[in-house]
C-alpha cells in the first residue's frame, strides 16, 4: 500500500480565507470526490451497551465513515460517549467500537439511541489526549482527568462532565459556528488559530462535508477556541487593512482584495509542502484505518483501496 | 414618553415559540411587559400600531389587551398624545375588526379564544367577557353570509362552541335551543343588540349554534354542509366505508374534516381517496401537494396564479433543494404566476429616497434545517416590497439553473452560496449615489469579520452621505438580530411586511406625533373610511 497523501492533495484547491476573531479557516475544494462514501447521512448512532462501547449501523448500500472523535451528548439519563478514533462501516452493516470513551465521570446508564442526542467532534485539546499510542486501547475513563482540566475556570460546575461546557456555552458556540460558511465544492478545511495551523480535515465528498462541518467548527475547533479565549490566552487576529492610501473606491476594492488574498496565501504557505511520507504509519488497525503523524499533526487517515478518502489531523494545544 | 424612546420591535412580530436561548415562558414575560408598557403609556399609539403588519399571535394578544382594559377605554385625562378628535372607541373597534378580518379564519378564531382565557399549550389568560368583547366575538362569528357561517361551524366546531358559551354564558345559552318563543325572542334581542346588520329570519344562526353544541336531533338542521358533516360522521362512526366514500364524493366537505374522521375512527379508506375527493382551497391544494403525491393521488392541479409569491418561491427553492427539475409547462406557469405576483405587489409605506439593496447571498442565508431557505426567501420577498429600488446587488450568489430549456434564468431568484463579502457590495453601492443602502443579511460575516463595518466607517469618514439600513431576516425575539455595524441596530423581520412595521417602530422614539400621523394615513388608506380629522392635543 502506498501511504502517500500526495495524490489526494494534488486534486485539492484552496478558497478564500474565512476569519472570525482569531480563528481562520481555509476552505479546501475539489471536484474530484469519492461519492460512494457516506458520512452523517450514512451511519446511525445506535447508542451504547457497555461503558466504552459505541454502536453504529449503516442502512445504506454505500460504505460510511464515522468522523474521528465523534461524540454524542444524549438527552437520556445515560453516559455520554465519544469515539477515540474514526470508524468504518460497510453498507448494511452494524459495528461496535469498544475503544470509545465516556465523557461524564459520574453518570450511569447506557444510551438507547431512541432519544435525541447532540453530536459534535471532541474539542481539540481532548482529541490531543487520544494520542497515537492510546487511540486503539480500551479504557472508558481515560479522558476524565483531561475533561476535568478542560472545564477548569470555564464552567460553573466543576468535574469531568463535558456536557457542562457545551450546555453552558451553547449560545456562543452556535453563534460562532453560524459565522463560518460552506463554499461551493468544499470537501475540507485547514483550521488556524492566529497564524498557527491547528488541524486539517478532508472528507470524501461535498455532502459528507456538509454533514459534519458544524460538528467540527462548533465541537472541535470552536469549543477549543472559545475555551482558550475564556482563559485569556491570546490568539492573534487577522486584523483589517489600512485604507488610508486609497484615492478612490477602486483603490479600496484593490486594497481589501489583496489583503484577503495575501492573508489566504500566507496561511496557505504554512500548509504547502510535501504531504507524502515514506515511513510506515504509526499503527494500522486494519487495512483501512491508520494513525498518521506528520510533524506535530496526529490523527486518522482512512483509505479505500489505495485512496486516502478521509483525513483528520490535529495539532497539540496547551490544555 | 421617555419609555417609548425605544419600542420593543417584537410588539407586533412576536411568535410564541421556544428559541435556542429562551424558553417560551421567559419570552412571554418579556413581551407582555412591553405590551403593558406601551398600553399604559399611550393607548392610542398602541391601537394605531395595530394597523401595521404583524403576526397573528401578537395582534390577538393586543386585541385581548384593548378589550380587557376598558377602564382606560374612554379615559380622556390620560397622558396619551391623542391625534384623533373624538373617535377613540370607534377607532379601536374598527382596528380590532380590521385585524380579525385580515387574519386567516383559524387565526382569528384563535385570537378570539384569547378573550375566553385560552392561550397556547394550556396557558391561561384573563377572561374578558364585557359587552364590548361579546360584541366583537359575535360580530366576527355571525356577521357573514349563511354559507360562510355553516362552513365555519363545520371546520371550527369545538372552538366555536367554546366561544359562544363564553359569550352567552351557560345561563343564556339554553335560550338558543328553547322552544319557548319568549325565550327565543330574548335571544334574538340579545343578538340584535350585539350585531345590528345580520338578518335573523333564516334561522341559520340557530342551526349553526345547535350544530356546534351537538343538538343533532334538532329538526332545524336540514340541509347543506352541516348535514353532510353529520352524515359523514355517522358513517365513520358506524365504520361504513361505502357510505363514507359516497358522502365525501358528493359533498363539499373539506379534506381536513374527512382526514380527521378517517384517522379518529380508524377507517379503512386510502389517503389517496381523501386527497382526491376532499375539497381543498387553493392554499390547501398547495400545502398538501407533496403529501397527495406521496399517497399516489392524481396530480392536483394547482393554480399558481392564486398562490402568494412566498409560496411560489418556497416551491422553487424546495424543488431545488430536493434536486427536482421543473418541467417545461410547470416552469412557464411559475414564471407567469411570479410575473403576475410581482405586478400586483404593493410597495411598503416608507420613504427612503433612492434605494440600493444588497442581498447577502452567502451560504448561511440558506437558513436552519428546520426552516430551510427562510432567510433568502424573506430577503427576496422584501426586495419586491421596497419602494424606489434602483439596483439590487446579490452578494455571493449563484444563478439558479432552473429553466428546463437551459435559457437564461428569468426568475428573480438566486442560490445562496459561499462566504460573506458584503464589503465589496457596499463599495459598489455607494458609487450609485443612493439616499439609502439597505443590506439584507443575517449579520454573519467571515471574509473577514468586521470588514463591512470597517468599510462603512471609512466611507462615513470620507463624507459619503447615505442612510444605511440593515434588515436581518434571521429573527430571534429574545436576542434581537446580529449586527453588521455596531451602531446600527438591525431591523429584524420574519416576514417582508414586517419591515414597514419595524421601520416605523424605530421612528416612534424620534417623533411620536408624526408617527401617529403616518399611522392615521395608513389607517385611512387601508380601511377606506372617511378621512379622520387630526387633532394634536398633547405635547411629546
Amino acid at each position: 500500500m502506498n501511504y502517500s497523501l500526495k495524490e489526494r492533495f494534488k486534486t485539492l484547491q484552496l478558497e478564500k480565507i474565512q476569519s472570525v476573531g482569531g480563528m481562520s479557516v481555509l476552505p479546501i475544494v475539489s471536484t474530484e470526490t469519492f461519492n460512494e462514501v457516506r458520512g452523517a447521512d450514512g451511519f446511525i448512532f445506535e447508542g451504547t451497551d457497555n461503558y466504552g462501547t459505541m454502536n453504529f449501523k449503516n442502512d445504506t448500500e454505500d460504505v460510511a465513515i464515522i468522523p474521528s472523535n465523534f461524540m454524542a451528548i444524549t438527552a437520556e439519563r445515560a453516559q455520554d460517549h465519544a469515539m477515540a478514533t474514526s470508524g468504518f462501516i460497510e453498507g448494511g452493516d452494524f459495528e461496535s467500537f469498544n475503544n470509545a470513551c465516556c465523557i461524564q465521570s459520574s453518570q450511569g446508564g447506557y444510551i438507547s439511541g431512541k432519544a435525541d442526542s447532540e453530536f459534535n467532534i471532541l474539542p481539540l485539546s481532548l482529541r490531543n489526549g487520544l494520542d497515537a499510542s492510546s487511540r486503539f486501547e480500551t479504557g472508558y475513563d481515560r479522558l476524565w482527568s483531561r475533561i476535568e482540566y478542560f472545564n477548569e475556570n470555564v464552567t460553573t460546575n466543576r468535574g469531568a462532565h463535558l456536557e457542562y461546557f457545551f450546555k453552558e456555552h451553547k449560545d456562543r458556540l452556535e453563534d460562532f459556528v453560524a459565522q463560518f460558511e460552506v463554499v461551493h465544492d468544499q470537501v475540507g478545511a485547514f483550521v488556524f488559530y492566529g497564524k498557527e495551523l491547528m488541524g486539517v480535515e478532508i472528507v470524501p465528498n461535498v455532502e459528507f462535508w456538509k454533514g459534519i462541518w458544524q460538528w467540527l467548527i462548533r465541537g472541535c475547533y470552536g469549543a477549543e477556541y472559545l475555551r482558550q479565549t475564556l482563559l485569556g490566552r491570546e490568539i492573534s487576529k487577522i486584523g483589517l487593512p489600512d485604507l488610508n492610501t486609497a484615492k478612490s473606491i477602486g483603490d479600496v476594492v484593490n486594497i481589501v482584495d489583496s489583503y484577503i488574498v495575501n492573508g489566504t496565501l500566507k496561511l496557505a504557505e504554512g500548509v504547502s509542502g510535501d504531504w507524502s511520507f515514506s515511513n510506515k504509519p504509526y499503527q494500522v488497525k486494519d487495512s483501512k484505518t491508520m494513525v498518521y503523524m506528520k510533524g506535530e499533526l496526529t490523527g486518522d487517515v482512512m483509505f479505500i483501496e489505495e485512496d486516502p478518502v478521509y483525513i483528520s489531523l490535529v495539532k497539540p494545544i496547551r490544555i | 414618553m421617555d419609555n417609548l424612546k425605544k419600542l420593543d420591535p417584537s410588539i407586533l412580530s412576536f411568535v410564541p415559540r421556544d428559541t435556542y436561548y429562551l424558553s417560551l415562558e421567559e419570552q412571554l414575560k418579556s413581551i407582555e411587559s412591553s405590551w403593558e408598557l406601551l398600553l399604559n403609556s399611550d393607548r392610542e399609539l398602541f391601537a394605531l400600531l395595530m394597523i401595521l403588519p404583524g403576526t397573528n399571535y401578537a395582534k390577538g394578544r393586543m386585541i385581548h389587551y384593548l378589550t380587557s382594559t376598558t377602564e382606560n377605554y374612554s379615559d380622556r385625562s390620560s397622558n396619551s398624545v391623542r391625534t384623533f378628535s373624538s373617535i377613540d372607541p370607534l377607532l379601536e373597534d374598527e382596528i380590532i375588526m380590521y385585524n380579525l378580518k385580515q387574519m386567516p379564519m383559524a387565526s382569528a378564531i384563535r385570537a378570539l379564544t384569547f378573550l375566553a382565557g385560552e392561550d397556547y399549550a394550556g396557558r391561561k389568560l384573563k377572561r374578558v367577557n364585557n359587552t364590548r368583547a361579546r360584541r366583537i366575538i359575535m360580530t366576527y362569528i355571525f356577521d357573514r353570509d349563511d354559507k360562510s357561517l355553516e362552513a365555519m361551524a363545520v371546520k371550527f366546531k369545538s372552538k366555536l362552541a367554546r366561544l359562544i358559551r363564553h359569550t352567552f354564558g351557560n345561563a343564556d345559552l339554553h335560550k338558543v335551543f328553547s322552544d319557548d318563543n319568549d325565550q327565543y325572542r330574548l335571544f334574538h334581542k340579545y343578538c340584535r343588540h350585539a350585531i345590528t346588520n345580520i338578518p335573523f329570519d333564516t334561522g341559520v344562526i340557530k342551526t349553526a349554534i345547535s350544530f356546534v353544541f351537538n343538538k343533532y336531533e334538532d329538526p332545524i338542521i336540514s340541509a347543506g354542509i352541516i348535514q353532510d358533516y353529520e352524515a359523514l360522521k355517522q358513517s365513520a362512526k358506524a365504520n361504513n366505508v361505502e357510505v363514507f366514500k359516497s358522502v365525501l364524493e358528493t359533498s363539499n366537505l373539506p379534506y381536513e374534516i374527512a382526514l380527521g374522521f378517517r384517522n379518529f375512527y380508524k377507517l379503512d379508506v386510502d389517503l389517496k381517496f381523501i386527497h382526491e375527493k376532499g375539497k381543498k382551497s387553493e392554499q390547501a391544494k398547495f400545502s398538501t401537494m407533496e403529501s397527495a403525491k406521496r399517497h399516489g393521488a392524481e396530480k392536483t392541479e394547482v393554480d399558481f396564479t392564486k398562490q402568494s409569491l412566498k409560496n411560489l418561491y418556497k416551491y422553487i427553492y424546495f424543488k431545488y433543494n430536493d434536486n427536482e427539475k421543473l418541467v417545461d409547462e410547470e416552469y412557464e406557469k411559475l414564471v407567469r404566476a411570479i410575473e403576475k405576483g410581482l405586478e400586483k405587489e404593493s410597495k411598503l409605506n416608507v420613504d427612503l429616497g433612492k434605494v440600493v439593496v444588497i442581498v447577502d447571498s452567502s451560504d448561511s442565508m440558506r437558513g436552519h434545517k428546520t426552516r430551510p431557505y427562510h432567510p433568502i426567501i424573506t430577503a427576496m420577498l422584501t426586495v419586491n416590497k421596497l419602494p424606489n429600488v434602483g439596483t439590487v446587488i446579490f452578494s455571493g450568489a449563484n444563478k439558479f439553473a432552473l429553466d428546463p430549456k437551459g435559457n437564461t434564468n428569468i426568475l428573480p431568484l438566486v442560490e445562496p452560496v459561499g462566504g460573506t463579502e458584503l464589503w465589496n457590495s457596499l463599495l459598489h453601492s455607494v458609487e450609485l449615489k443612493p439616499d439609502t443602502v439597505i443590506v439584507i443579511s443575517d449579520g454573519y460575516e467571515n471574509t473577514i469579520e468586521g470588514m463591512f463595518e470597517h468599510i462603512y466607517k471609512y466611507l462615513e469618514d470620507l463624507g459619503y452621505k447615505f442612510k444605511l439600513i440593515h434588515i436581518n431576516p434571521v429573527y430571534d425575539s429574545s436576542k434581537g438580530g446580529r449586527h453588521l455595524v455596531k451602531d446600527i441596530d438591525p431591523i429584524c423581520i420574519s416576514e417582508p411586511e414586517m419591515f414597514e412595521t419595524s421601520y416605523i417602530l424605530t421612528m416612534v422614539g424620534q417623533d411620536i406625533v408624526n408617527v401617529k400621523k403616518l399611522l392615521a394615513g395608513i389607517f385611512n388608506k387601508k380601511l377606506g373610511g372617511e378621512k379622520r380629522e387630526l387633532l394634536i392635543e398633547g405635547k411629546v
